[in-house]
């Protein structure tokens, strides 16, 4: 279980976090969301131990984050944002230098980190400095988990990794979850916390803003569909049961619905004569608007800057742009259809 | 102390080490084959040549006659200083500060290992090294000299010089080692780490110089370690190794201390 308190730990003014109280009970998955800078690094870094929290107390199962790190990292598993390992062992080396600083050094129980190492594809030949940086995270995912810890840190476990491999991670997550684990995932993708967490924490410069869990957030959430209609469909029934919509064309909608009224939405359209029902996928930034909206434009002027990785780029941009980008999206696929 | 860890840096550091061995055995070897039992008139002319205050500067203002002294003052006055320097610097920005600059020393921590359990590895290498280092000088010294001069060496006080040395050593090492714990990032560490030693160094040097610098030496830890003066009688090896040895759990300490508590940007 995981617990911070009223904990303030500064960098700068602005810079840090401030009177964070969190909890991560057993058995729960924690979805743990904001932007960049906001403060989800370094409230990580402060539950591994690295850095002490100026005031408050954060501790993992009962034992104190900073004083009593080494007890805690035996039963927990920390993949970091940015992997940096030994870049001249071999990777075979690597992991058995790891299983050793744990403190187990016979040949027995590699059977976990051998599923690990087949279910993510790790190569273990050759050196670690030879890799990309793909493989770096999936090695470091390999280590975070052979010893099958009870708690799992994962600080952006997917970014730079393949759709394939983020979605065996996200399996492996949810597996993990139904075995009893509790789990820390900070992320900026929804699709992750929704397909994985009981719970969503918005952190925003420093301060948690959100604390809700998974269903209610479902609720609040409007979800918005392209719906093609083959006549011009009746508009007072829609409007009657409380649904939102943006008209294109005669036939091309946008209607908008709560996340617990999707159920009437369908049984609103199973009314008419429907083509095309498309979900757009909804990011994170779109539903925590409010407390995003500043750091969104702030993202976009450092984006330019920011060229690490084509792929993350490309899915922020999507995250950035998704009204625009689906929009134009949907209705080039539309016309094709048509 | 860790022992996967202790055989990891013996992995990383053994090429660094067995090639100041090397460097500092051949040194060794040389200049007891350079010895001449029938006196030193031949280096005492070739000296001659260079100007006065170089020679001193270099350490090489008085020659014993005997094989012991002789070392004492070709290679634990002068060369002791500068390699074995060079060696801390290196070694000791490989074990802490290098980690901790490119993020690997996240991967230690995510063990079950304490910070100081880590950082007490990493100083112990540091020192066991240099202890190899000056065994192997001590062994080569004496097994060179048994050769070629047999019965000349005075091994009691060869080893006292090997251990004042040693010891000195050590202080300089644990002085980069503290350096390489406090900064988190390779250029400070390393900066200060070289910058102690050289300013040591040169205040030893300098002191040797004339009358006038002779002051400058109160503020150079080299100075402590005068190998003629232990060939001599002169100085006691058990109060410079006293010393030394306080000044390395101090330094020691304090690297543990700062360690254990600092901000770690992994």
């Amino acid at each position: 279980m995981i617990e911070i308190k009223d904990v303030t730990l500064k960098y700068s003014s602005t810079k840090g976090i401030f009177d964070l109280n969190l909890k991560v009970g057993k058995g729960e998955v924690f979805g743990y969301v904001g932007p960049n800078d906001a403060g989800k690094t370094t409230t990580i870094r402060m539950l591994m131990g690295f850095i002490r929290a100026g005031r408050g107390s954060a501790t993992i199962d009962g034992l104190n984050c900073f004083s009593r790190a080494s007890a805690i990292q035996k039963h927990l598993g920390y993949v970091p944002e940015d992997v940096a390992l030994f870049e001249n062992m071999r990777v075979k080396e690597y992991l058995n230098f790891i299983r050793q600083m744990r403190g187990s050094f016979g040949a027995k129980d590699t059977k976990v980190r051998d599923e690990l190492i087949e279910r993510f594809e790790v190569d273990t030949r050759g050196k670690i400095e030879n890799m990309s940086n793909g493989m770096k995270k999936r090695l470091a995912i390999v280590t975070a988990l052979m010893h099958d810890p009870q708690i799992l840190v994962l600080d952006e476990p997917t970014s730079g990794l393949d759709p394939l491999m983020q979605s065996r991670l996200l399996d492996l997550i949810l597996e993990e979850k139904r075995r009893g684990k509790t789990v820390l995932l900070a992320t900026h993708k929804f699709e992750e916390v929704e397909r994985t967490c009981d719970r969503v924490g918005v952190l925003k410069e420093g301060h948690l803003v959100e604390d809700t869990d998974i269903v209610s957030l479902r609720a609040q959430e409007t979800k918005a569909y392209l719906v093609k209609f083959a006549a011009p469909p009746n508009l007072e029934q829609i409007k009657k049961y409380g649904f939102g919509y943006h008209q294109f064309s005669q036939s091309d909608f946008e209607i908008f619905s709560q996340g617990d009224r999707i159920d009437v939405l369908l049984k609103v359209l199973s009314h008419e004569k429907v083509l095309v029902f498309n979900s757009k996928t909804q990011s994170l930034e779109e539903i925590f608007q409010q407390h995003y909206h500043k750091e969104i434009k702030h993202k976009e002027t450092k984006k330019a800057v920011q060229n690490k990785d084509e792929k993350i780029k490309v899915v922020r941009e999507k995250d950035l742009k998704p009204q625009e980008n689906a929009d134009s999206k949907e209705k080039a696929m539309e016309v094709k259809k048509a | 102390m860790s022992i996967p860890l202790f055989l990891k840096n013996m992995k990383n550091n053994t090429l660094l080490l067995l090639l100041f061995v090397a460097l500092m055995s051949i040194y060794l070897a040389v200049i007891i084959y350079m010895y001449d039992p029938n006196g030193i008139g031949a280096l005492v002319d070739m000296l001659s040549i260079l100007p006065v205050t170089l020679v001193n500067a270099l350490g090489f203002g008085t020659i014993d006659s005997g094989l012991t002294g002789f070392i004492a003052s070709m290679f634990y006055g002068f060369l002791i200083y500068l390699f074995p320097m060079v060696y801390c610097i290196i070694l000791a920005n490989r074990l802490v500060a290098k980690w901790v600059y490119e993020g690997s020393f996240i991967s230690l921590l995510s063990t079950p290992n304490s910070r100081i359990k880590i950082i007490v590895t990493q100083g112990i290498y540091l020192l066991a090294s240099i202890a190899v280092l000056f065994t192997v000088l001590f062994l080569v010294g004496y097994g060179m000299s048994q050769h070629f001069f047999p019965g000349m060496l005075d091994e009691k006080v060869f080893l006292k010089l090997n251990i004042g040395a040693c010891l000195m050593t050590m202080t300089i090492g644990m002085f980069c080692f503290f350096f390489s714990c406090l900064f988190n990032s390779t250029k400070p560490a390393l900066f200060f780490g070289a910058l102690l030693p050289i300013v040591f160094f040169l205040l030893n040097t300098l002191s040797k110089l004339s009358e006038k610098t002779a002051f400058l030496g109160k503020f150079s830890l080299y100075n402590t370690f005068d190998g003629l003066a232990i060939v001599n009688g002169q100085s006691s090896i058990t109060l410079i190794s006293g010393g030394f040895a306080m000044f390395i759990l101090l330094l020691f300490i304090a690297s543990v201390g700062v360690f254990s508590l600092k901000r770690l940007p992994v």
